[in-house]
């Protein structure tokens, strides 16, 4: 018992999540059928596979703002190049495209030394101006069964896009946890200084966590893709890398990078999610969910702080 | 005294730079096209920038202070629609008062999170512009709202002139001048400076960091009301989604000005330049008649290549 209360002390998202839930299950009762359950995960895979990019970059002490236009862009090239090139084409151009965002983030905040702040905003505009110029402003639907086919599939009670999510996130949890990239990650997040004098190489750290995330947020963009069938210029603009951000930062993980883990990032996107799904089980009008959003964005980092500070107070250490 | 004389000199060569951006951006437009050099286009460029100026003289003081504000795209739209429904309902005075009203109160609470409570900025003022959105669409039930009476002189404020020069525009002017000068002059101004630097350094000697943190989102809010009073009288009506991304071209205003980000550093004059340089190009690629997207893409290579010449300056500087 002593252990289960210390384990919710140091993972104080995890109660707000439950807390959440029974709200939700008070609110309306078929919130906690199984194939409700399974639906919210399957609604917020997507988001959870690029918070899965974000995290490494938060970890590491930085963010990524061009997400939401990326996924714009690498959507619109996934389905706008399938008639000419084929879908495995398709997919991999768009991933490619992310990469190279990814790349050329890394290498100015890494390298270059730019704030991420300024160049990742940069970065959200020019893709902004991409994702409508190249398909000339339009909406793109995609020609191939095969690709729309994987977005909407499902295995089990969980779409193919769900199990991506799960392989990922344990990829993701041995990478930060039984490599050195993970290690340098979490150090160079402490504290970058006391890193680079221990002998790590931190701006290569850096770069390596841009560029991952670059390609998680391609690859989210093609997922959406799949899953609508079809690309719109507007998909991510303007609040989705902050949807993102927050999911992570919800579950506990500190934006000032150096703490937090995979696992945080799940139960911050569940706990966005949950919201949504209660709001629209519930037929709420849609500002009723844009206000309990943003309501519960501020109540959850009231009540980390509450907690964190009773964990301060009682001596346990993060 | 002699150490602030130095920094101004610095910053003043630094915002000249900047400016010279701009002209050169201004002329390549104009030797585009020439009906860019005209005088009614250079006071529509200064009509246009009144709302970002205004927004980033405010949010210039946020960042000084070492926080982001992000929820004044929603504010905008909030107070928007406020100014029209109230001119309505209670008359011109009433509804400026009530809507700056509005503005400070949304201040004082993102102020109470960010500066009282110590959350994380960026997502509390994320929550606060969903909060603001959704108001928003409550209180106009997500329609257009127009004005009864489109003659009243409170229109004047978003469509009147003062011979060529728009109301607007000397609004902003003087907005920018008495923000540059409380920033500049005051005890307060360098209060905000020095929170922004370091706020435990502030606490031991005796300034209350966390009142200065919340007054500089009041006075985020408090300009995002009068902008918003601006851009709903010049199309006497308001949009729901008015202010939709405007937070984005606010900060980009304030990035390109050449403020620190973490805090402590930063210029109203600089943010003006740097909204002037939005506004050029704004209003330069819609009249070279290209889509505006190719804006976006031109924004992107414009901040990078400034604060990439900023940080080499600084390198050197550091050299001698």
């Amino acid at each position: 018992m002593k252990k289960v209360t210390k384990f919710l002390s140091v993972n104080t998202s995890i109660p707000i999540l439950i807390g959440i839930m029974i709200i939700a299950t008070i609110l309306d009762v078929s919130f906690m059928a199984p194939g409700n359950l399974f639906n919210v995960f399957n609604q917020n895979a997507i988001k959870g596979i690029m918070a899965i990019g974000m995290s490494f970059v938060i970890l590491n002490g930085f963010f990524d703002m061009s997400l939401c236009t990326l996924l714009s862009l690498t959507a619109a090239l996934a389905c706008g190049l399938q008639p000419k090139i084929g879908v495995a084409g398709a997919v991999l151009v768009a991933l490619l495209v992310g990469l190279i965002v990814g790349i050329i983030n890394g290498l100015l905040v890494a390298y270059v030394g730019i704030n991420a702040f300024v160049v990742t905003l940069a970065l959200m505009l020019g893709c902004r101006g991409f994702a409508y110029i190249y398909p000339d402003e339009q909406s793109i639907s995609a020609t191939s069964d095969a690709f729309r086919a994987f977005g909407t599939g499902k295995l089990g009670p969980l779409t193919y896009i769900s199990w991506l999510y799960i392989i990922g996130l344990l990829i993701a949890h041995y990478v930060l946890r039984y490599t050195s990239h993970g290690r340098n990650t979490y150090a160079a997040g402490g504290n970058a200084s006391a890193a680079e004098n221990a002998g790590i190489n931190v701006r290569k750290t850096i770069f390596i966590n841009f560029v991952i995330c670059g390609v998680l947020s391609g690859l989210g963009g093609i997922l959406y893709a799949a899953q609508n069938g079809a690309s719109t210029p507007a998909l991510g603009w303007p609040d989705m890398h902050m949807l993102v951000i927050a999911g992570v930062v919800l579950g506990g993980s500190k934006l000032s990078g150096g703490y937090g883990n995979i696992w945080y990032s799940l139960i911050g996107v569940m706990i966005l999610g949950v919201v949504n799904n209660i709001m629209s089980i519930t037929n709420a009008q849609p500002w009723v969910s844009t206000f309990c959003t943003g309501a519960i964005m501020i109540a959850v980092l009231i009540a980390d702080k509450f907690l964190s500070d009773a964990r301060a107070k009682a001596g346990l250490k993060n | 005294m002699e150490q602030n004389k130095k920094m101004g000199v610095g910053g003043f060569l630094k915002s000249q730079a900047l400016l010279m951006v701009g002209i050169i951006i201004f002329i390549i437009f104009g030797l585009l096209q020439h009906s860019f050099f005209t005088t009614a286009n250079i006071v529509n460029i200064f009509r246009q920038i009144a709302v970002i100026a205004i927004m980033g003289a405010g949010m210039t003081y946020a960042i000084i202070g070492g926080n982001f504000d992000l929820s004044v795209g929603s504010l905008l739209s909030l107070c928007g629609s406020v100014v029209i429904v109230t001119t309505n309902q209670v008359g011109q005075v009433g509804s400026v008062l009530i809507t700056i009203l509005v503005g400070c109160l949304s201040g004082v609470l993102c102020g109470y999170l960010c500066g009282y409570l110590h959350l994380n900025s960026m997502v509390a003022t994320l929550g606060m512009m969903n909060v603001l959105q959704a108001l928003t669409l409550m209180y106009t039930k997500g329609q257009f709202v127009s004005l009864d009476n489109s003659d009243l002189p409170i229109v004047g404020l978003g469509q009147g002139n003062v011979g060529i020069v728009p109301i607007s525009v000397i609004i902003m002017a003087i907005f920018c001048v008495v923000f540059a000068i409380i920033l500049k002059r005051t005890v307060f101004g360098h209060h905000v400076k020095a929170v922004g630097t370091n706020p435990e350094t502030c606490r031991y000697s005796g300034i209350n960091d966390n009142r200065i943190v919340m007054l500089t989102f009041v006075i985020s809010g408090f300009s995002t009301a009068v902008a918003a009073i601006l851009l709903a009288m010049r199309g006497a009506g308001a949009q729901p989604t008015m202010g939709l991304g405007y937070e984005f071209d606010v900060i980009t205003a304030v990035i390109l000005g050449g403020a620190d980000l973490n805090g402590g550093e930063g210029s109203i004059y600089r943010t003006f330049v740097g909204a002037l340089i939005i506004g050029i190009m704004k209003t330069g690629f819609v009249i070279l008649g290209m889509s505006v997207y190719y804006q976006y893409v031109a924004e992107c290579v414009i901040i990078l290549l400034a604060v990439y010449m900023d940080i080499r300056a600084s390198r050197k500087g550091v050299k001698k």
